[in-house]
């Protein structure tokens, strides 16, 4: 029965994913769309409408474990100012965006939990010209965790051993990204990214516990003919 | 194909021939779920003696590791002869789970305890079990022996200056006068003593003080300690750096919740009201505990002061030629971390004439 709960548990993270993936249809008309009306000077790659993110997820620390995303651009601002120095001008381009992702997370804790987490985040993204860009954002979202070996003894004193033991809590937490991008054209675009979240877990034991991740990862974005 | 069918058997032959593993020494490591807690518990040792001492950690909300793996002068030469267990109780450490605050009682720790022990006593084969219980463990400790059918249970119990006496008004003030008036006497940090004199003297009632002065004399009793232990009256001790770094960053330690456990349940929204609200007080009752006991205190110890120990000692129901007792004249509320070394070899006495 636990079993069978954990492997429908993983099927429905697949299915996040797979969610996430076929909202590409929509993706050519709303992007030309965002594309004549509010990002006329920056390249198209810097703000598509939908990209993916896998990367190397350090769980404090150096617990190992890896990310996937799918980010949603849901909002678009452009700021362009003129400076004037020393009889020369220069324009500033910087584009204010805010994205909605859906993340997939798996990080390995002997000793303390390992665990699968499904979050939200909504980002704000600063970005300038076409090069750095930082991203603020909270997240929400939910972990299950895993914690291997485990026993139970009944009040009749017979001994259980539990497999796939673990527990569901919920997740509130704050991140700081920040992103280059490498390769950029109309078809793809490759951002390598390092981002780092303190998230507080809750319920834990009677109240909450608090825990941080960094990431190091790349998103990208493959437009389709 | 041929080769490959060669390899496979070379590797058989040569995984039939690996040396089996002796079971003299154990480095397991489970979890243990009880009433919505699930406590990490680390089996470390030597089966050859069969026996099993089990570590009840100080708190509320402290951790296991902190013996383990930092203070590993003391709990390493125990684990070459014996078999160590180490758990962090629920609400500490890195325990984890879904419970309600009104599942933090001396009953639900003493349940965990006692299912704790029957699983233990399922998986090892041992003849003899010792409890060993720090300052709050202390309590745990003596509570769980005072519940009749629990003396069975168990072979042994060390007490390392344990609260059994949750509330020790105005036994601890006391110390805290004698002491403090001995420093000044010595030139010893006389402007810090002269400021713990006047903390205690306002104070208005001793026998009873209110949560705040309960909590301001528990800080205090620590403040005191790194100045006494500053001023060469309590030993340093030995706490490796590196252990303490290696502990963090490479092992399941987890010091971010292990610190939000220990700020939750000692704090108000963990434990404290309900300690202060029932005011344990089992010395009374140790008359009840009739297996080998050894208790070690901290001279200088002002969490829990000395006169808890001697009256707990004339009291106990244990015969004389079963029970031990000792003073540390240069530790303070941990010995363990002071004096570790006498400390282990008076253990391993008590252990070997005591309970054996």
């Amino acid at each position: 029965m636990i079993k069978q709960k954990y492997l429908f548990f993983i099927l429905l993270l697949f299915c996040f994913n797979i969610v996430g993936a076929q909202n590409k249809n929509k993706r050519d008309t709303i992007f030309k769309l965002k594309k004549n009306k509010e990002i006329s000077f920056f390249k198209q790659a810097i703000n598509p409408y939908l990209d993916y993110g896998v990367s190397f997820y350090s769980h404090y620390l150096l617990k190992p474990g890896f990310e996937f995303s799918v980010s949603k651009n849901i909002k678009n601002k452009n700021k362009e100012i003129l400076y004037y120095k020393k009889k020369k001008s220069k324009l500033s381009k910087k584009n204010i965006s805010t994205w909605l992702s859906i993340n997939n997370s798996y990080y390995f804790h002997p000793q303390n939990h390992s665990g699968v987490r499904l979050f939200t985040s909504i980002k704000r993204k600063l970005s300038y010209g076409n090069k750095l860009s930082f991203s603020y954002g909270f997240t929400l979202g939910v972990l299950r965790s895993f914690l291997g070996e485990t026993y139970e003894v009944t009040d009749a004193g017979e001994v259980k051993e539990l497999k796939w033991y673990g527990r569901f809590y919920g997740t509130l937490g704050a991140l700081l990204d920040i992103s280059y991008p490498v390769s950029i054209n109309n078809k793809y675009n490759f951002r390598p990214f390092l981002s780092s979240e303190i998230y507080s877990v809750f319920p834990y034991n009677n109240f909450i516990s608090a825990n941080f991740n960094t990431q190091l990862g790349v998103r990208f974005y493959i437009k389709k003919k | 194909m041929r080769s490959f069918c060669l390899f496979i058997s070379i590797l058989i032959l040569f995984m039939s021939c690996t040396k089996q593993r002796i079971d003299a020494e154990v480095n397991d490591f489970f979890y243990f779920t009880n009433d919505g807690s699930d406590m990490p518990v680390w089996v470390e040792g030597s089966t050859v003696s069969k026996t099993m001492i089990v570590l009840l950690h100080g708190g509320p909300g402290g951790s296991s590791q902190y013996y383990n793996n930092v203070l590993t002068s003391f709990t390493s030469p125990l684990e070459n002869d014996y078999l160590m267990v180490y758990y962090d109780q629920r609400g500490a450490g890195t325990s984890q789970g879904h419970y309600s605050k009104s599942d933090l009682t001396l009953e639900q720790f003493n349940d965990d305890l006692d299912k704790l022990i029957t699983l233990l006593k399922y998986k090892y084969e041992v003849d003899y079990l010792i409890l060993m219980g720090h300052s709050w463990g202390g309590l745990i400790g003596t509570s769980y022996l005072l519940d009749g059918k629990n003396n069975d249970r168990v072979n042994g119990w060390i007490e390392i200056d344990g609260a059994h006496n949750w509330f020790p008004f105005p036994d601890l003030y006391n110390t805290f006068d004698s002491i403090a008036n001995q420093q000044i006497l010595l030139n010893n940090s006389v402007s810090f003593w002269n400021d713990v004199l006047g903390e205690i003297n306002k104070v208005s009632d001793k026998n009873n003080p209110t949560k705040l002065e309960v909590s301001k004399i528990n800080s205090l009793g620590f403040d005191a300690e790194v100045v006494l232990t500053d001023d060469n009256q309590i030993e340093r001790g030995i706490v490796y750096k590196n252990d303490v770094k290696y502990h963090n960053l490479f092992s399941g330690y987890n010091a971010i919740t292990a610190d939000v456990n220990l700020l939750v349940t000692s704090s108000v929204l963990g434990m404290f009201n309900y300690l202060y609200d029932n005011k344990f007080n089992f010395t009374p009752r140790v008359n009840e505990i009739t297996i080998p006991v050894m208790l070690n205190w901290g001279e200088f110890d002002l969490i829990v002061p000395k006169s808890i120990a001697i009256d707990t000692y004339d009291n106990l129901g244990t015969p004389i030629d079963k029970k031990e007792g000792y003073i540390y004249k240069v530790s303070g509320h941990s010995p363990m971390i002071n004096q570790p070394q006498i400390m282990v070899e008076n253990i391993k006495l008590f252990i070997e004439e005591k309970v054996k």
